[in-house]
């Protein structure tokens, strides 16, 4: 943890502390890339690694990430780099926070060359109005006492935004098995989901657009995201399916926890838990992801959706 | 107390001594470090610091049984 990916490493810490509070985990795991999605990404590699797997629950693997606030990391980065090399005080970003991280990924080099050359001008606003009109920038050239931003977020539209989120990692997703992937927020990642912002109304968006849209999806992933898997010969809808569920942990541990609130054992985590209805093994997923919700303690999750009325 | 040797003592308090030894004369710090640091330091961040504490030593009763995971948690 002693690293600036942190926040990789503490997810990790939290699902392992969440898992070994109710059944055996084995924590980190490799399987012959052969036998995982990792073979359609058109690159040679042997192994594909897993976070860990119930060993007691049919060996059911899992893949851990942090549920950041991407497009915020992105553009404090792109302030980093602009001023590490240019001289100005401040540089305010005006943003959607629901807006695609993508975009911003795609264009980061081209903001951080506006910027600089903005500062070099002495210019005050800056903006990519034909790439990225949604974001502005103001420069400060001397220090402020107060500095201000806008956002905006919706949760319906951060969910449309990120539907493809999850083929992200779609090389570590076993071929023939069911695949549960855990997502872990913690506010200093992530500020954005939080309970008044709508955090149910995005997960269950943002689930919903995976397993009951993009399972429907036959293009090739490598259309979708060309720039991250221009090569990967598999269509969205063969990876959905593989997908058995979406776990979300919500490490709430910075703020006192309120008196007399009933605490579940792995307090202060939230857990909230989505099963695909378009699983590849909608059978034994069944029977894998019931036995993983009867073995949990009473209180462990808040929420168990499975789309079965709402799967269209 | 370097941020460092902050983190050593918080770490090696619960898995035992030398199992984390970052260079205390470096500066690793990220907001955990940080964090961990202001606690020893000032107080600050308690809730987080005695929740992350909680955890370690809840898995480092789980790891006693098991080399491997012990293997992949503290190295």
């Amino acid at each position: 943890m002693a690293t600036s990916n942190w926040p990789g490493y503490y997810a990790e810490l939290a699902v392992y502390d969440f898992f070994t509070a109710f059944t055996d985990v084995q924590f980190e795991i490799s399987v012959p890339a052969t036998e995982t999605l990792a073979k359609h990404t058109g690159a040679n590699r042997k192994e594909t690694s897993f976070d860990g797997c119930l060993t007691a629950i049919e060996n059911l693997t899992f893949q851990v990430k942090a549920l950041k606030d991407i497009t915020k990391e992105l553009i404090d980065n792109i302030r980093s780099a602009v001023l590490s090399e240019a001289k100005a005080e401040h540089i305010v970003a005006n943003y959607p926070s629901d807006i695609d991280y993508k975009r911003i990924e795609d264009n980061f080099e081209l903001l951080v060359k506006t910027l600089k050359d903005a500062i070099s001008r002495k210019d005050t606003p800056t903006e990519l109005k034909d790439q990225l009109p949604e974001i502005s920038f103001r420069i400060f050239y001397e220090r402020q006492k107060i500095l201000t931003s806008e956002h905006f977020y919706l949760p319906y539209c951060h969910a449309q935004e990120w539907e493809t989120f999850v083929l992200k990692h779609f090389d570590q997703l076993y071929d023939a098995k069911n695949n549960l992937i855990v997502y872990v927020s913690h506010p200093w990642f992530n500020g954005l989901h939080i309970p008044f912002m709508g955090r149910i109304n995005f997960l269950r968006a943002f689930c919903r657009r995976v397993f009951c849209k993009l399972s429907k999806e036959t293009r090739p992933i490598s259309s979708l995201m060309p720039n991250q898997w221009p090569n990967a010969n598999i269509q969205v809808s063969e990876i959905v399916k593989r997908i058995g569920a979406i776990l979300f942990l919500f490490d709430d541990n910075v703020e006192p926890i309120a008196p007399g609130k009933l605490l579940s054992p792995v307090h202060p985590m939230t857990a909230y838990l989505y099963l695909n209805p378009n699983s590849q093994c909608a059978n034994s997923s069944n029977r894998v992801f019931d036995r993983l919700i009867n073995e949990m303690h009473p209180g462990m999750l808040s929420v168990i959706e499975g789309f079965e009325f709402d799967n269209y | 107390m370097k941020p460092n040797a902050a983190f050593n003592h918080f770490v090696n308090s619960v898995f035992g001594i030398d199992t984390l030894a970052l260079d205390e004369t470096k500066d690793n710090a990220n907001k955990i470090i940080g964090a961990i640091n202001h606690s020893y330091k000032d107080g600050k961040f308690g809730e987080f610091t005695i929740n992350l504490k909680k955890r370690l030593w809840r898995l480092s009763d789980v790891i006693k049984s098991n080399p491997c995971n012990r293997k992949v948690l503290t190295e």
